[in-house]
C-alpha cells in the first residue's frame, strides 16, 4: 500500500505530556492597572507656541510685534494649568459619578480593591 | 516555586502599601508657616481696605483671624510692590538695609543721569525723557521678561533642551535676576549703584546686557522648537 504523501510531510503533533504546563505567576489578571497611558489625552499649548516661533522668526525676534501670539500662550498655559490643578484635587477626593465610562487609572484601581478579581 | 514567588509578591504589595500610608502622613505636615491654615490673608493697601468696606466683605471677615503684614509692606504713597521685591532679590545674606541702601542711591544715580540729558537735550527732547526711577526700573523689567524658557528633559538616554511656557512670576524673577547679573559684571572699583543705574537706563530702552539675554534665550528657545512637543506628551 502506498503511503499517504501528505501525512509523512506533516509534523508529528507534539506529546502534550511531556511538557506540562506550569504556571509561574497567578492565572489570573492583576486587580491594578497601571497608569502609564493616561497622560497622552491631555492636551497641550503646542499650537500657540508654533505661532510665537513664526512670529518672531517674522519680526526678528521683536517681542513688541508679538504680543497677541505671546497673550494667547499665556492665556492657553495659565488654562492649562488650572485643569490639571482641578484634574488632580478631584483625583484625590476620589470622586466617581456613577455610571461614568471614561475612569481614571486611580479611580479603576480603587473599584478593583472594592471588587477584586479572584 | 511559584506558590513562593507570588507569596513574595503578596509581601512586597502589602510593604507598598504601609508605604503609601506613611508617606500620607509626611505630606500633611509639610507646611512650615507659622500660622494655621484658617488664617486668611488681609490687605495693607488702603484703596482695598476701603473696596471691603464698601462692599460688606469686612463683616464677614469680621471675625477670621488675618495673618499680619510683612514689616516691609507699609500703607505709604511711595510703597511699590515690584520695587519691594526687587530690593529681594538684590538682597544677600538677609541684608534688607543694605540692599534697601543700594537700590535708593540706584535710584539717586537714574535720577541724576536722567536729569542731566535732560537739562542738555532741546525743549522738544525733553517730553521724551523719563525722570521717575521707578518708572523706568518697571520698564526695565518689563522689557526683559522672557516668554519662554529651556528646560533639559530625559527621552531616551538623550537630554533634550525643551522649549517650555513660564509662569508670569518666574518670568518676572528670571528679568529681574539678569539685571542684577549685569550689574554685578564690573570693576572691583566701580559701585554696584553706579552699574546698576546703568543697566536699568538701558534695560528701559530695551538695549543692554539683560535685553540681549533675554533674546539669545529665545533664540535657542527657536532652534530647539523641534522639541518643543516633549513638553506635552
Amino acid at each position: 500500500m502506498r503511503p499517504n504523501i501528505q501525512l509523512l510531510s506533516a509534523r508529528a503533533p507534539q506529546n502534550i505530556k511531556k511538557v506540562p504546563f506550569q504556571p509561574i505567576l497567578p492565572m489570573a489578571l492583576r486587580n491594578k492597572v497601571s497608569g502609564k497611558y493616561d497622560k497622552q489625552t491631555e492636551g497641550g499649548c503646542l499650537y500657540e507656541i508654533s505661532l510665537l516661533f513664526a512670529c518672531m522668526q517674522k519680526n526678528a525676534f521683536d517681542e513688541s510685534l508679538c504680543s497677541h501670539e505671546i497673550n494667547n500662550l499665556n492665556v492657553c498655559y495659565s488654562d492649562y494649568l488650572s485643569k490639571r490643578r482641578t484634574r488632580k484635587a478631584d483625583q484625590e477626593k476620589g470622586i466617581i459619578t456613577p455610571g461614568e465610562k471614561n475612569l481614571t487609572h486611580l479611580q479603576l484601581n480603587k473599584f478593583l480593591k472594592r471588587f477584586p478579581n479572584v | 516555586m511559584a506558590i513562593f514567588r507570588t507569596l513574595l509578591r503578596q509581601v512586597t504589595f502589602q510593604k507598598v502599601l504601609l508605604g503609601t500610608k506613611r508617606s500620607g502622613v509626611i505630606s500633611l505636615t509639610n507646611n512650615y508657616s507659622l500660622f494655621p491654615s484658617t488664617f486668611i490673608k488681609g490687605t495693607f493697601i488702603p484703596s482695598e481696605q476701603n473696596k471691603l468696606k464698601e462692599s460688606g466683605e469686612l463683616q464677614k471677615i469680621a471675625h477670621i483671624p488675618i495673618k499680619p503684614a510683612f514689616n516691609d509692606e507699609t500703607s505709604s504713597e511711595f510703597y511699590d510692590p515690584i520695587v519691594r521685591k526687587f530690593t529681594n532679590y538684590i538682597m544677600r545674606k538677609g541684608k534688607k538695609v543694605l540692599a534697601r541702601n543700594l537700590l535708593e542711591k540706584t535710584f539717586e544715580n537714574v535720577k541724576r543721569i536722567q536729569l542731566e540729558k535732560y537739562n542738555s537735550s532741546s525743549f522738544e527732547a525733553q517730553t521724551e525723557i523719563e525722570l521717575n526711577p521707578t518708572v523706568i526700573l518697571h520698564q526695565a523689567l518689563a522689557n526683559c521678561k522672557p516668554v519662554l524658557e529651556l528646560m533639559p528633559m530625559r527621552r531616551g538616554g538623550v537630554r533634550y533642551q525643551v522649549p517650555v511656557p513660564i509662569r508670569e512670576s518666574r518670568s518676572a524673577f528670571l528679568a529681574a535676576r539678569w539685571i542684577i547679573e549685569a550689574a554685578k559684571d564690573k570693576e572691583r572699583t566701580i559701585h554696584l549703584p553706579e552699574k546698576l543705574a546703568w543697566e536699568l537706563i538701558e534695560a528701559s530702552k530695551n538695549q543692554g546686557r539683560a535685553v540681549r539675554r533675554k533674546q539669545e534665550l529665545h533664540k535657542q528657545c527657536e532652534a530647539n522648537r523641534a522639541y518643543a512637543h516633549y513638553r506635552w506628551s
